[in-house]
């Protein structure tokens, strides 16, 4: 139960794939822009450099909470990948679990509005204000998507989605508009590329983390890439989960390609897509996607 | 509808062109550990040939940054310096020579942490007298 928790599915296996993936994420963009690209150990060294660097507070800022909110942020993603299956194995799975990993998956969201809320800096209340903005935007979009998974399966349990796909195939292939609306959804849950609207470098420099340093913002982007992994393993467990119903090493490897697949679609479409303004993104998600969603969730419902 | 067509098209515009440079050989180097590649027109260091050199003094009076400066001790013997911290990399030097003595390579001059290793000897002639 220790091994499991800390090691194999748990938060150090999660932690170093979250810094593999980060790696693949930028090697991927620097190729689709022509670039070399970093070397694989960078995201490590950018980690640990973070943690020997000055950590500063700006005035009329809570040092604490400064200082919970990327704990709390890290805190959440890592429990919720702790219920997330990994090619099969998981560290501790209960009836309802989907819904307890769709709400720690969003906590981050709110946090990262909180910690640009907290600061005295006006780029960070501006970068907050959006992440809230957004935040009710994909948020409807990602969770419908999903949610059908779920409704097909007729169960909120991981475990239940993943075996109900073994037996009647995978969400896939039914749920393809799902899947995409999903992939759309989780690429504003991480605030990419082309949905990067609360960390727009041009206008409001890194959104709530302008302020941020050292520790606390090494803090912020474990937590951030624990999300994206965690994202991604959530929606391949939801979409391809019959093809992983044994605890075994090859099944552990195919996992990891299509996970490495979905890291691709999401380099992909962050190196080709400009940002969008936020009234177009509330627009496309309110006027277009969430309709579309609906008329997925219609169409399982009913089929 | 066509409209529309050319809209979904415009969408993708860009996908196989991004799918083309991931597989073709990336424009930048990895440049501390492989070698970069300059323009063979990129105003780089400084540098002499001492064989050409007379030390007539026409690239230290002509260069508009003061980055050179002779020190003649006789006709013979004398020591051109180049000091890259004022150089300009404007390549006067190398236009006022009228014996191909100086001129800018493409290389690029890598940062130091010590302000004295930017001065470079160009030219250190040793008259017969050996001052």
């Amino acid at each position: 139960m220790v091994f499991s928790a800390y090691v194999f599915p748990g938060f150090l296996f999660i932690a170093a794939l979250s810094f593999l993936f980060e790696w693949i994420d930028r090697k991927m963009i620097a190729g689709f822009h022509g670039r070399v690209g970093p070397p694989f150990y960078q995201p490590i060294a950018d980690f640990f450099k973070l943690l020997g660097k000055e950590d500063i507070t700006p005035l009329d800022t809570s040092a604490w909470l400064a200082a919970l909110l990327p704990l709390t942020a890290l805190a959440s993603v890592a429990t919720a990948a702790a219920s997330i299956p990994v090619g099969g194995s998981t560290v501790a799975g209960f009836q309802g679990d989907f819904v307890m990993v769709m709400f720690l998956l969003s906590l981050p969201s709110l946090l990262y509005f909180l910690a640009g809320w907290i600061c005295s800096g006006v780029y960070s209340t501006l970068g907050g204000n959006r992440s809230l903005l957004q935040y009710f935007s994909y948020e409807v979009l990602f969770t419908l998507s999903v949610s059908g998974t779920a409704i097909a399966s007729g169960s909120w349990s991981l475990e239940e989605i993943i075996n109900h796909q073994a037996t009647a195939g995978i969400h896939a292939i039914p749920q393809v508009l799902g899947l995409l609306l999903a992939i759309l959804g989780l690429i504003g849950k991480l605030k990419r590329a082309p949905f990067d609207i609360p960390k727009a470098k041009s206008e409001v420099v890194a959104g709530p983390l302008t302020e941020y340093s050292g520790k606390k913002l090494a803090a912020w982007y474990l937590s951030i890439n624990v999300q994206s992994v965690t994202g991604i393993f959530l929606l391949i467990n939801c979409f391809f989960g019959g093809w992983f119903t044994a605890n075994n090493a090859g099944q552990l490897g195919l996992f990891l390609l299509l996970a490495v697949l979905l890291q691709a679609v999401l380099s992909l479409v962050s190196a080709i897509y400009a940002r969008l303004r936020i009234d177009q993104l509330i627009r496309l998600t309110w006027r277009v996607l969430i309709p579309l969603t609906l008329v997925q969730i219609g169409y399982v419902i009913l089929a | 509808m066509k409209r529309l067509l050319r809209q979904i098209r415009s969408f993708f515009y860009l996908t196989p062109r991004a799918i083309r440079a991931f597989i073709r050989r990336p424009g930048t180097t990895r440049f501390p550990y492989e070698p970069a590649e300059y323009h063979t027109a990129y105003r780089g260091q400084v540098r002499a040939v001492p064989d050409n050199c007379i030390g007539c003094g026409l690239c230290v009076r002509d260069c508009p940054a003061n980055a050179l400066a002779l020190e003649r001790r006789s006709k013979e013997s004398f020591t051109l310096r180049h000091y890259a911290e004022r150089c300009a990399y404007c390549a006067q030097c190398e236009y006022s020579c009228k014996f191909n003595a100086i001129y800018l390579d493409n290389a690029y001059r890598p940062s130091v942490t010590n302000k004295e290793k930017l001065q470079v000897v160009l030219v250190d002639k040793r008259g017969e007298k050996g001052r």
